[in-house]
């Protein structure tokens, strides 16, 4: 069941959210981001999709898993901070999915993770048309899932798509009625080929000679999740921390094993595993691609390299 | 590689030592006050010329040495520092690569001495020429934190990692990394000489994150795309020869080891 909310009526719907929970929402400066919001003006979902996505609240750059006191382990304290992340896109709301997918499994659910996702009430926005060129979610099977609410803009309302009680305590003050809503259409699509046939394709290292390492296509990605742990300990006091700290696939040193090999160690291998890990290897085992299909790895990449045209075009 | 110390029965003996170049490495230490007094706790610092004037001789478990091999001297010293030290570090782009004396290379030697010293002939018969060279020419080098001056943070990581008994881990990531994580504004993207994609981070992106484009203090990474940089570079439209002078400023040579073409 969805809710109505007339256009006049966002601002007081935005208020509401702010006086509920710390508001986060795109704010466009040099660039658009999204920010802890203070004024509600500053809202701007007319712009591009945020440079950094929202995993960055659930799975921070770095962040302490464990402290170290005299030697012995002691828990970090919980993350009860309630948050409202607002104007998140559909490409990163089902990247949480796959987030999920590993984070909450089962048998070995990462408590930080779980208990940031459980205090975090995602409001969405439904794209009308693409922020970017480089978008090509339309052909990457997106999912009405992980949000709380979805806004979708109709020509003199919103249509307010609600999936959890969370989000049904925000919106119970509006007139309920049920309706549908389009997902987002692209012109970029990416076509489904057997990239198994292609793994020795020379396209592969044609594009991979242009990368520069510079880790932007995986730090910018929704889904990627890549981590590196270590310790950080005082000899003196034992007292110290357990960091875990973002990894990208993209750095010769994320392949180093014990005695020094490194096992994916051409810039070729690296770049065919990051673009085969994203729309194939992590489907085989969890059923969906991990690629959402947001472009950012196209478009803030240095040398613009986009394996979608490459897939498309030279695997034949 | 020796293998690593177990430094549990007493503090391990840190020596910092300098060879030519202009002292600010050193100064970074100095200038960790907050935690220095903790560090002293940690270590036993045996020989610090610049700060005590005590100073023991070898053996040291670590030693730091900063600045470029300039003159015979100087040689002398990292000769003898690497047969007392268990481990030898060079700290700070001199050390490591050459740093801005080493743009020498790239110059007419005479024309260059001629500046400094005008027609002092006294002190042109005392220059002994030593090709300005970063310090792994002529010694081993067991670890390297380069940066003009390098960040105190790495410093205080190889220390702790030393403690720990730990190969000490050195960032290896291109400034892009941490410019990225800090939402920056891409300069390169945006048309400016940024070098950031072929030189080694660990400064948390200082210079971007101002504004101000890369220009490569902390040296190039090993693994660096630097034809594919030198490509957007030039699509950028900057000049050949900025590109040069930048390449050469702090690690002229490195980049010439790696293929570039600078003179």
């Amino acid at each position: 069941m969805g809710r109505f909310l007339k256009k006049e009526g966002h601002k007081d719907f935005l208020g509401r959210l702010k006086e509920h929970a710390e508001l986060i929402a795109p704010v466009t400066r040099d660039l658009t981001r999204f920010e802890v919001i203070k004024d509600i003006n500053d809202i701007n979902l007319k712009g591009k999709n945020p440079f950094f996505p929202i995993k960055k609240y659930f799975l921070p750059n770095q962040e302490n898993l464990l402290h170290i006191r005299k030697g012995l382990t002691k828990a970090v304290k919980e993350h009860s901070d309630k948050r409202i992340i607002f104007g998140a896109r559909l490409c990163d709301i089902n990247a949480l999915s796959v987030l999920d997918k590993l984070f909450l499994n089962s048998d070995y659910p990462d408590q930080s993770y779980k208990q940031r996702r459980e205090n975090t009430i995602i409001v969405g926005v439904n794209c009308i048309t693409p922020p970017s060129e480089y978008c090509f979610c339309g052909s990457m099977d997106l999912k009405k899932e992980s949000y709380d609410l979805l806004l979708h803009e109709n020509e003199n309302d919103y249509y307010i798509d609600v999936l959890t009680k969370k989000g049904e305590e925000l919106v119970k003050y509006l007139p309920e009625e049920e309706s549908d809503f389009p997902l987002p259409r692209t012109d970029k699509k990416l076509e489904e080929k057997n990239l198994e046939l292609y793994f020795d394709n020379q396209y592969w290292e044609n594009d991979s000679n242009l990368c520069v390492s510079c880790q932007r296509c995986t730090t910018l990605c929704p889904s990627c999740f890549c981590f590196d742990v270590h310790d950080s300990v005082n000899s003196a006091t034992k007292n110290g921390e357990r960091i875990r700290t973002i990894d990208s696939c993209h750095s010769k040193d994320f392949t180093q094993v014990a005695g020094g090999h490194v096992f994916r160690d051409t810039r070729l291998k690296r770049y065919r595993h990051r673009v085969l890990h994203k729309i194939q290897f992590f489907k085989e085992k969890f059923g969906r691609s991990m690629c959402t299909g947001c472009g950012r790895c196209i478009e803030y990449c240095h040398s613009k390299i986009d394996f979608v045209k490459t897939i498309n075009e030279n695997f034949t | 590689m020796s293998s690593l110390p177990i430094f549990e029965k007493r503090k391990p003996k840190v020596a910092i030592h300098s060879i030519t170049g202009c002292a600010g490495c050193q100064l970074v230490i100095y200038f960790i006050r907050d935690k220095l007094l903790d560090l002293l706790g940690e270590i036993d610092l045996v020989a610090a010329p610049m700060i005590k004037s005590k100073n023991d001789e070898g053996p040291y478990d670590i030693c730091f040495v900063e600045g470029m091999v300039a003159n015979d001297k100087d040689i002398e010293n990292v000769k003898e520092w690497r047969e007392q030290s268990k481990f030898l570090v060079a700290f700070g782009t001199c050390a490591t690569h050459g740093n801005v004396p080493g743009i020498k290379v790239f110059c007419d030697e005479k024309k260059v001495e001629n500046i400094v010293y005008g027609d002092n002939t006294e002190v042109l018969a005392d220059c002994q020429r030593v090709k300005p060279t970063p310090i792994e020419k002529h010694v081993k080098v067991d670890y390297s934190i380069s940066g003009c001056p390098p960040e105190e943070i790495e410093f205080l990581r190889m220390i702790q990692h030393f403690l720990m008994g730990m190969k000490p881990i050195i960032y290896n990531e291109p400034v892009c990394v941490e410019c990225t994580l800090k939402e920056n504004r891409c300069l390169l993207d945006g048309g400016e000489e940024c070098l950031g994609p072929m030189i080694r981070g660990g400064c948390d992106a200082l210079c971007p994150s101002i504004n101000h484009a890369c220009t490569g203090c902390h040296g190039p990474l090993e693994d660096a795309n630097i034809l594919q940089v030198l490509k957007l570079l030039e699509n950028n439209g900057v000049s050949k020869e900025l590109v040069k002078q930048r390449l050469q400023k702090y690690a002229g040579l490195k980049f010439e080891e790696l293929g570039v073409i600078l003179r």
